[in-house]
């Protein structure tokens, strides 16, 4: 696996000689791409060797020099629960969804749920904009076969593998649950907007409750999966309505807790990388570049596009995904 | 080797809050949406265990996961 900055040109010759690959950019490098197997998303923000920056005059690519096949594919809304079907027994699939969709948020809500979709690695993102352009212009993603770009639906790069190479996706989450167990969180409906939360043990109105304790939104609330931490980050807080937005939905029953505050993100991120990351698939969160404050700086030595949300398996905030791929042996 | 239905750890893993941070992503996230559904329709149970099985049977990467239920 290699990741690189080309420009169009070159991310085009590395298409037409048939590489397997996925890219990220500005809508108008990727509508000039030619056909093959690939799929591409939106956004001008990247954290590259260089550190975080905002790019449209390049792409930010990754090659697959392990596959050893791909099917580029586009679902619609109601196909994302068919999602497994294109699945390539021993391999992985790359997935992509355009911010504020209907297949964004049906994902989020219902992806856990589709039919065998934890059947193979699934790995992507949620793609983006500047965010200067949040309601001018439509996040995008495009698919290698037809070389069209969407703002709707799926694509999907589902990906062979020789025999015995093994994919390792994982999630780099710098935030920890808070310490105390007293203070909790649960909310008794799913989505991604709640009036009603019940904080430790009493039902409040979550917006009236944020806004008297002062509680700092930048911090996600933070999920125990049987040991993954899964983060909520909190998008608006409506007190007048009584509602908070969140940018992934919470998950009625689950208990959640405010994370710790932290220092420096890229300090954490490196702390939390080690020396992984080279070689590696990844993709991180517009909200860890904004809070963190990370233009200019690096993560460890991950790089990888900038996103308005991340996936592994499913919908994930304000976290680095990861992905490895080892040969076989 | 791959426990049978009737083995004690699936019933283990989905009706505890065990600690599974050993184990895979997938593994991790599944049995997390598998004990909320146990917990919420214990009668369930059952079912549960053969989607977790399944799970098991179809991913290679997860059968070193039982050993850590």
């Amino acid at each position: 696996m290699k990741n690189e900055v080309l420009s169009v040109a070159e991310a085009a010759k590395r298409i037409e000689a048939g590489a397997v690959m996925v890219l990220a950019g500005d809508e108008a490098l990727l509508a000039q791409l030619p056909r093959g197997k690939w799929i591409g998303g939106t956004t001008v923000y990247f954290v590259t060797e260089d550190g975080g920056t905002v790019m449209r005059d390049k792409l930010f690519c990754t090659t697959f020099a392990e596959a050893t096949g791909a099917v580029p594919r586009y679902v619609d809304v109601a196909g994302l629960p068919e999602i497994s079907k294109g699945y390539t027994p021993g391999g992985f699939t790359m997935i992509m969804i355009p911010a504020f969709s209907v297949a964004h948020s049906n994902f989020a809500v219902e992806g856990q749920t589709y039919p065998g979709l934890f059947d193979q690695p699934l790995s992507g993102w949620i793609t983006g904009v500047h965010l200067d352009d949040i309601g001018k212009r439509a996040p995008k993603i495009f698919v290698g076969s037809t070389g069209i770009g969407h703002d709707e639906g799926a694509a999907l790069l589902h990906v062979a593998l020789p025999e015995g190479a093994h994919v390792d996706l994982d999630i780099l989450n710098i935030f920890a649950r808070g310490d105390s167990a007293a203070l909790t969180f649960s909310f008794p409906e799913a989505g991604f907007a709640a009036k009603t939360a019940v904080v430790n043990g009493e039902e409040v109105n979550f917006a009236r409750y944020i806004t008297e304790t002062g509680i700092d939104t930048r911090l996600p609330l933070v999920a125990n999966y049987a040991g993954a931490l899964v983060n909520v980050s909190i998008q608006s807080v409506d007190v007048e309505a009584g509602e908070v937005k969140f940018y992934a939905p919470v998950v009625a029953g689950v208990e959640y807790r405010l994370a710790n505050a932290l220092g420096s993100y890229a300090q954490a991120f490196a702390q939390g990388a080690g020396e992984t990351g080279e070689g590696q698939y990844s993709c991180n969160c517009i909200l860890n570049y904004l809070y963190g404050e990370l233009e200019g700086q690096r993560t460890g030595k991950f790089t990888g596009p900038i996103t308005f949300g991340e996936i592994a398996y499913i919908l994930l905030n304000q976290t680095l995904v990861k992905m490895d791929i080892s040969n076989a042996a | 080797m791959i426990p049978d239905a009737n083995d004690p750890r699936w019933k283990r893993v989905l009706t505890s809050d065990s600690d599974l941070s050993a184990t895979s992503l997938a593994t991790r996230i599944l049995i997390a949406r598998l004990r909320r559904e146990v917990a919420a329709a214990p009668g369930a149970l059952a079912g549960k265990i053969g989607e977790l099985r399944d799970f098991v049977t179809k991913n290679s990467f997860a059968v070193a996961d039982v050993a850590k239920f």
